[in-house]
Formats: structure tokens, sequence, C-alpha cells
């Protein structure tokens, strides 16, 4: 390990908030991965017992209508809610960047090109946007919603890259990197993006965790995953419907939604005053 | 400063085209077609036929779209392909809704942003200021469906305060709203219970939507707050002795409102829209679920004016928030090169 990386992971894990904030992600995706393993009923399979039942100790978090276990539930439907994320932050990733790259690096009408795009995408509420691409592609299912967050998500990667090359580009290593005669993708990909990548990454964390908000506003609208699937919002808009009666139907996943999306907030908000040179102190 | 206002106002009409294009191409490229949604499977070919020529559907995209187009500059948004009524009405009917729970929102938001904000930035390193930051962390973390449903649990009910539902204006007054702002036509009417009724029902939904712009605004006065303590003139202020409450709140925090007033602009478009899932919540009967219901039942006409309307307010927020920046800060010179 390099010098820079040992005194970057010392910082981090002086910085309190965002190692509190790692550490909540990490549990959280611990637990969606390990728990659905660890009992031998499946998620969608039937206690057998009511429906119905509050938490107890043999149902932590309680049972919902059909009196399947909601700890299994709440922690399965954290895998998919976590998989669409991902994906989709993957996806405005891999065409976001890219556009912003070239945009910043090439100008002109690229550029001009490329950002009346992002404009364009950006003068939609994203929500909005999101909802009418859902639509767009044919409805709920777990393709359009990862497809959807993931559009959404691409302006703003763009915009971030776009502003980072901008800056670089007149550097001297890019100067001397074209006098060497590089290719103009190994420029782009192994000279400007590597130091782009400290902004990126920050952008990258605490868009996975509007991804899983948006992905579950989606599926609380009925536009997401199938309502029969352990999702976190399509498990709340279900709870919704017997809200007074068994409140913690509801209640469970959207603590697991809202501590899942804090633990990436609180590490994003710190990785970047970590990175950010002007916050150093 | 009215040149640069009007010259941002006609930069804004190629990217409104834009919009309702890309709405355009979107909605049309839906799958599965209006008219098998609107006759059933049953639809003879003649009946099919007529309504597909009622509806122009018939004929070539560009047609279509020029077509829309007409109506629309003449505020025209088509009719609903499931009811019979025009989009436009029924949006003008919803509209005041959502903007009323914004407005409302967005006055908790800056009420109680700005105190935390200052707050925090006074007592830096305080334990009121990691808290307050904490908490504001939280607001932007909760999604805002769970803490309607939450803030219902808790609150709801009829007493204290109603789980939603805007009042029925037609169940329990005979003469009819002037403005459809609720919260205006009670004040012209005078009728104080009438808007303490009204506000009982905003409440809830109103702090559900309020936390997010919340926790934005408390950040943004905190650190431009700090930013501004720490400069000469404060130092100055406070070397000829003036009082600490005066420093912050006249010599350090008017200069830091300026990027606090942008956020806010930006804030409220965000807040129009996020009404979506509020109201889906709080079955609000504004924008947010004409849009929902609308993709629900496959009206894509309805869908498509809807969007279009919530797109264009929230262009003209961004405007007014742009427009604002230069406005309240004299550095800015509008006008020049931006």
């Amino acid at each position: 390990m390099s010098p820079f990386r040992t005194k970057a992971w010392r910082r981090l894990a002086a910085h309190r908030m965002a190692l509190f904030g790692l550490v909540l992600v990490a549990v959280l995706i611990l637990c969606s991965l390990a728990v659905p393993l660890f009992f031998s009923a499946s998620p969608r399979e039937l206690t057998g017992e009511t429906a119905f039942l509050p938490p107890s100790l043999a149902h932590w978090f309680g049972t919902d209508d059909l009196g399947r276990d909601l700890l299994l539930r709440t922690f399965a439907g954290g895998r998919i809610s976590l998989f669409v994320a991902f994906v989709a932050v993957g996806f405005s990733l891999v065409i976001g960047v890219p556009l912003g790259l070239v945009a910043g690096y090439f100008g002109g009408f690229v550029d001009s090109a490329v950002m009346r795009l992002v404009d364009l995408m950006l003068s939609f509420p994203s929500i909005l946007l999101a909802i009418v691409l859902v639509t767009a592609f044919g409805g709920a299912s777990l393709q359009s919603l990862v497809l959807s967050v993931g559009i959404v998500g691409i302006p703003q990667f763009a915009r971030q890259v776009r502003g980072e090359v901008l800056a670089l580009r007149e550097r001297e290593f890019v100067l001397a990197a074209r006098a060497l005669g590089l290719s103009r993708r190994r420029i782009l990909f192994r000279h400007l993006l590597p130091n782009a990548l400290g902004p990126l990454t920050v952008l990258t964390t605490l868009r996975v965790g509007t991804a899983i908000l948006e992905a579950a506003g989606l599926s609380f609208l009925g536009l997401g995953v199938e309502v029969d699937q352990a999702e976190w919002g399509t498990m709340i808009k279900a709870g919704r419907e017997t809200l007074s009666q068994s409140p913690w139907i509801a209640i469970f996943p959207g603590l697991a939604l809202s501590m899942t999306v804090l633990g990436f907030n609180l590490f994003g908000d710190g990785l970047r005053d970590l990175l950010d040179p002007r916050e150093r102190r | 400063m009215l040149p640069f206002a009007l010259r941002r106002l006609m930069g804004m009409v190629p990217m409104l085209f834009l919009a309702v294009l890309a709405i355009f191409l979107l909605v049309r490229s839906v799958p599965g077609d209006p008219v098998t949604n609107m006759l059933g499977e049953k639809g003879t070919p003649q009946e099919r036929a007529r309504v597909t020529a009622d509806l122009g559907l018939d004929r070539p995209m560009l047609v279509q779209f020029g077509i829309y187009l007409e109506g629309l500059v003449q505020g025209d948004l088509g009719r609903s392909y499931l009811k019979d009524e025009s989009v436009s009405g029924r949006i003008a009917e919803k509209f005041p809704a959502t903007f009323e729970l914004a407005f409302c929102a967005m006055c908790l938001a800056v009420l109680f942003g700005l105190t935390a904000g200052i707050l925090s930035a006074v007592l830096r390193g305080k334990l009121l200021d990691y808290l307050s930051m904490f908490l504001a962390l939280v607001g932007v973390s909760i999604p805002v469906f769970w803490l309607g449903l939450i803030l219902i649990l808790l609150l709801g009910g009829d007493a204290p305060f109603p789980s939603g539902e805007r009042i029925d204006w037609a169940a329990h007054f005979d003469y009819a709203p002037a403005t459809g702002f609720y919260v205006l036509d009670a004040l012209l009417h005078g009728d104080l219970a009438m808007l303490g009724e009204h506000l009982r029902h905003l409440a809830l939904p109103s702090i559900a939507l309020a936390t997010i712009p919340m926790a934005v605004i408390s950040r943004m006065t905190r650190s431009s707050l700090l930013e501004t303590l720490g400069q000469d003139f404060v130092r100055t202020a406070r070397a000829k002795g003036v009082g600490e409450g005066r420093v912050v709140l006249r010599h350090a925090l008017q200069p830091a409102l300026v990027s606090v007033i942008t956020v806010v602009g930006l804030q409220f478009g965000t807040l129009l829209a996020g009404a979506v899932l509020t109201e889906t919540v709080f079955n609000w009967p504004g924008l947010g679920t004409y849009v929902v219901d609308s993709v629900n039942e496959r009206d894509y006409n309805a869908v498509q004016g809807a969007a279009l309307v919530i797109a264009t307010t929230f262009m003209v927020c961004n405007l007014v928030a742009d427009l604002l920046y230069g406005l309240v800060d004299p550095r800015v010179k509008l006008g020049g090169a931006a």
C-alpha cells in the first residue's frame, strides 16, 4: 500500500461520522446477504402460523398479512434494493463518465451537445423523469426500474466529470501525455479519469443512497418491482394498507431503508471532507 | 435587470421545446396502444378506426406533434384518453393543491432550517451543532413516503391532525373557492374557522414534505454563515464593539443569505415534484397524484400534460432562483458575461 493510501485510511478512521456510515452500510449489506441464508424458510414461505403477528422473540420484526417473517423479508428486500441501486449507479457511471470526459476534453460542438442533453434531463425533477421513463419502458418491472433510476443519475456524473476535466485539461501532465503522442483514449481514461476519481467517488457514494430512495419511491407508487417480491418500497406500500392495526409491517423495511441511505450519506459526506483539499484541516 | 430576466426567459424557450418533444416521444414510445386500452379487447375494427381517427393517432407522428404544439400554444393540453375532460382543466384544478402544499412545506423548512443553521454556525463544534447536522443528514436519508406513514401513525387519526386528504370545499361551503388556493380563499372570506380546519389538514403532509429542504437549508445556512463569520468585516464589527447578536444577525447573516435564497428557490422546484410521493401517502388531490393515477390508468395524454406542467414550473423556479441571486447580491453583476 502506498503511503498516501495508509494516510487516507487513517484519516478515515479518525473521521467518526464517515466511519459510522461505513460500518452502517457494511452491517446492512452483510445482513442482507447473510440473514436469508441462515434461515431455512424462504422470504416467500409462509410460517404456517397466524398472520399479522406483532414483533416477538420468534419473529423479531413480526409477520405480514400472509404470515411471512418480516425479519427475513426485510433483509431479503435489502438484497433487491441494494442490487437495483448498485446496478443503476453502475449504469449511470458507465454512460455518464465517458460523456463527461469527452465533453470536457473535446469542448466545442461535442461539449455543447452533451451539455444540452444534460441540461434537458436536469430540467425535469428526478422523480418525475423516473416515472415517465418507467412508463415508457413498459411499466413496472425490475428492468425498467433499474434502467430508469440509472438514466436519471447520468447527468450528475457527466456534469461532475466534465467539470473536473475542464480544470485538468490544461495541466502539464496532460500536455506531456499529448506531447508523447498517447492516444486520446489513453489520455482520457489513464491520465484524466484517475485524477478526477476523488470527487467521483464522493458523488457515487451519495448517488447510491439517492438511487435506493428513488427506487423505493417508484416501487411505493407501484412502478417498481412486482408486488409479490420483497423490496423495501413495495413492502412499505403493502404495510400502508394495515398501518393502524399492524404498523410493524411498514416500520421495519422503512427503518432498514433509512439506515442504509443514512449510512451512504454519512460515508459520502465524510469522504468529501477527507478528499476535498479546501476542507482539509 | 429586466433585460437580463427577459433574455433568460427567452433562453428557456428552446429548452421547453426540447422538453415537450422529449415527453411527447417518451409517451408515444410506451408499449401497447391507447385505443385497445380505451375500448378493451372487444372493440370492432370500425370502432377502433373511429377512435383512432378521433384521437388523431392515424396521422403521421410529425403532424401529431404539430397539432399538440398548436394546442399547447393556446394553453390546451388535449383531452384525457379515458375520461371526457380536458387535461388543462383538470391540471388547473389540481395545481393549487400542490402549490399550496409545497408553499406550506417551504415556510416550515425555511423557518426551522434557518434557525438550525444559524444556531449550528454560532455554536460550531458544540453538541447542538453536531446534533442538528446529524439530524439534517437523517432528514435527507428518510424516504418521504415512509416518514409520512410514521407521522400518520404518531399524530394522525382525526385528532389532532387528520391524516391528509384535502378539505372537501364543496361539502362545507356553498360558494365556490375563488382561487383554488384554500388558504387564500378562506382569508378572502374572512373565514378563520375554515382556515384553521384547512391548516390542520395541511399540517402532516407539509411536515413530511418539509424535511428534505429543511435539511438542505440548514446545512447551507451553516456553511455560508461560517464563511462570512470568518471575514474581516465581521472582525471589524466585533472590534467596534457591536454586540454578538447584531454581528451574527445583521453583519454576517445578510451576505450569507444570498446562497440560502438560491437554495430555497431551487428546492421549491424540487418540492413541487417531490410532492408526488407525499401526495400519494396523504391522498392529497394534487398534480402528483394526478400523474401517478394517469400512469396507472394509462391515460397518456394526461401524463404528458401533467409532466409538462411540472417540468415547466420546475424550470421557472430555477430561473427565479437565478434571478433572485442577482437581485439580492449586489456583487453579482447581471447582464454582463455570466
